[in-house]
């Protein structure tokens, strides 16, 4: 369609109004009809819309031209307009082609209508008034499509979340079981093992057999102890934990008092998984049963332009130059040798991370990287 | 202004007949079975809006309005809690209603159902009046009543409005709003007139 087409005014000269030429500026379909629907004018972008130009359609009544007007949907409201109401809105989501406009790719345009009522020289007539509204529909609906896709997202994460707190705390369950009834035998294995041992010849190789499987069980026991502490690993959702009262309360716990403690720690909280204190609490176990003669323990924050660092040194024996990684890695270590190994997997559930920066011989110093986001400063 | 049982009762046959008109027009246009009936009307100073109860004053509500001149002046608008708006249009069109929320074509859907009840309401009185009112185009906004019941030209603390407690009943569901007609002075002493000649 060719935007020059410009319509021919069919309209006896006492109804033409001059004025309404002006229409065929505006960027929309613009029409005038009378209270019996006949066109008095039909505007360029109409013309152009519909391929009818105004010469053939002004004078005829709408309804004929588009027979959905006929309907008492339209009728009912356009009347009203002409009986002296206010003018009345047709939105696309009910009529969403109040004036059918055919688009090249054979869909029709979506339309935002008002029939809206004026004096014409002494008449009622109605301004029709046609908004494109084609694009906006489309942005509409694919916001509203990509909204639904993320709604299922979420929806989805949250089912896939809610199954894997059920298997945990079902898998938990079975572990505590477990566990009951490991130490139920572990328990009659050592009465027969104390039995056994009162029967020994002292001194026998039978005996230092025994002894050596006492030591074993002990060492069951306490896998199966620390498979108790550590059962809530990861099971909670992270929280934000506030350190002063955490350092004071495992260092009260581990020491009782027997070792001095230096807090220059700042009003901090790390945002880090709920067994949190038990990170702390273990490097106040290593300090006591490795660092040999700690008699002071210190703890503080250097904040840096990447993560903050929270420290805590002590002043014992240290660790060796080549074990200042390897006291992370599982099973190394004079006891169970877990502590520091899941203290690194506690910490890294939100990122954070664990090293050891001490000086051999002279003390221990563990520092504790937080990322930006992982902690807040209070006033 | 002392208003009797009676031209209470007059008022809110007048805006139960307009509302009346009204859903059923909505119920050809949408298909959906719709109820629209209004149990209660207070009048109220646009200062006693404040502590209306249903509308808390400082609440954001979506509001379709149309303000009106001739021998009744002021505006009529229909008001929801945006969440209520949302879920009616949703409703109406046959959308699902999980997470109402309006966007740029329910607003334009809302406008339309707006336009439906204010006119049925405004023709209903106006019929009784026997006199054409001049209107605006209706207005779609987000806004707390006071500011909207002040935005009349020129506002004045003896406005009055009429307060009408609106129930839309669809699909099993109830969604309340409010019809407010906001009267300048001396409109609804017009209104009052009009019904004391209807009523033998």
């Amino acid at each position: 369609m060719s935007t020059d087409v410009r319509p021919v005014r069919g309209v006896p000269p006492k109804e033409r109004n001059p004025a309404w030429d002006l229409f065929d500026l505006l960027p929309a379909g613009i029409a005038v009809i009378d209270s019996r629907y006949t066109v008095l004018y039909w505007n360029a972008c109409l013309a152009q819309w519909t391929g009818i130009p105004g010469e053939t359609i002004v004078g005829s009544d709408i309804r004929k031209r588009f027979a959905n007007l006929a309907s008492p949907v339209y009728t009912s409201r356009i009347d009203q307009v002409f009986t002296g109401g206010p003018a009345a809105v047709f939105s696309s989501q009910f009529h969403p082609h109040f004036i059918p406009a055919p688009l090249p790719n054979g869909e029709l345009l979506a339309e935002h209508a008002s029939v809206i009522p004026f004096d014409g020289n002494g008449e009622r007539l109605g301004l029709v008034v046609i908004e494109d509204i084609h694009d906006l529909t489309s942005q509409v609906k694919m916001y509203r499509a990509t909204r639904r896709l993320a709604d299922e997202e979420i929806a989805e994460r949250k089912a896939a979340q809610e199954a894997l707190r059920a298997a945990n705390a079902k898998l938990n369950l079975l572990s505590s079981i477990t566990r009951h009834d490991i130490l139920n035998q572990v328990t009659a294995i050592t009465s027969y093992l104390f039995l056994l041992e009162q029967s020994l010849a002292p001194g026998s190789q039978q005996q230092e057999y025994v002894e050596k499987i006492s030591r074993q069980v002990g060492m069951v026991t306490r896998f199966l102890e620390i498979a108790r502490e550590y059962e809530r690993l990861g099971v909670s959702a992270p929280k934000w934990c506030d350190v002063r009262p955490i350092v004071e309360r495992s260092a009260a716990d581990v020491f009782s008092g027997s070792v001095q403690l230096e807090d220059t720690l700042p009003d901090i909280e790390v945002y880090a998984d709920q067994m949190f204190e038990k990170v702390i609490y273990n490097i106040f176990e290593n300090a006591k049963f490795h660092g040999e003669h700690v008699t002071r323990i210190r703890a503080g924050f250097i904040p840096t332009e990447g993560p903050g660092i929270l420290t805590i040194e002590d002043n014992g024996t240290g660790v060796p130059e080549e074990d200042k990684t390897r006291i992370f890695l599982k099973g190394v270590g004079s006891r169970t040798g877990l502590g520091l190994y899941l203290s690194k997997e506690i910490l890294s559930l939100t990122g954070l991370e664990i090293r050891e920066t001490g000086t051999p011989k002279k003390g221990a110093r563990f520092e504790i990287l937080v990322p930006q986001k992982m902690f807040r400063l209070r006033e | 202004m002392e208003i009797g049982e009676e031209a209470l009762d007059a008022i809110k046959e007048l805006i139960n007949i307009g509302v009346g008109r009204a859903a059923g027009m909505l119920n050809e246009m949408t298909g959906c079975t719709i109820r629209l009936r209004v149990p209660t009307i207070r009048i109220l100073s646009t200062e006693e809006l404040v502590a209306a109860e249903g509308i808390p004053a400082n609440d954001t509500f979506s509001t379709v309005s149309l303000s009106f001149q001739g021998p009744l002046k002021g505006m009529s608008a229909l008001v929801f809690p945006p969440e209520s708006a949302a879920a009616l249009v949703m409703l109406l069109s046959g959308e699902e209603t999980e997470s109402p929320e309006l966007d740029a074509l329910r607003i334009e859907t809302l406008n339309e159902v707006g336009n439906i009840v204010l006119n049925s309401v405004m023709g209903s009185i106006a019929n009784i009046l026997d006199h054409h009112l001049s209107y605006t185009l209706p207005r779609y906004q987000e806004i707390n009543v006071l500011t909207l019941a002040r935005s009349v030209h020129p506002p004045a603390p003896s406005d009055l409005v009429i307060l009408a407690d609106t129930h839309f009943t669809l699909e099993d569901r109830e969604i309340d709003g409010s019809i407010l007609l906001i009267l300048e002075v001396g409109s609804l002493e017009a209104l009052l007139d009009a019904i004391r000649e209807m009523t033998p």
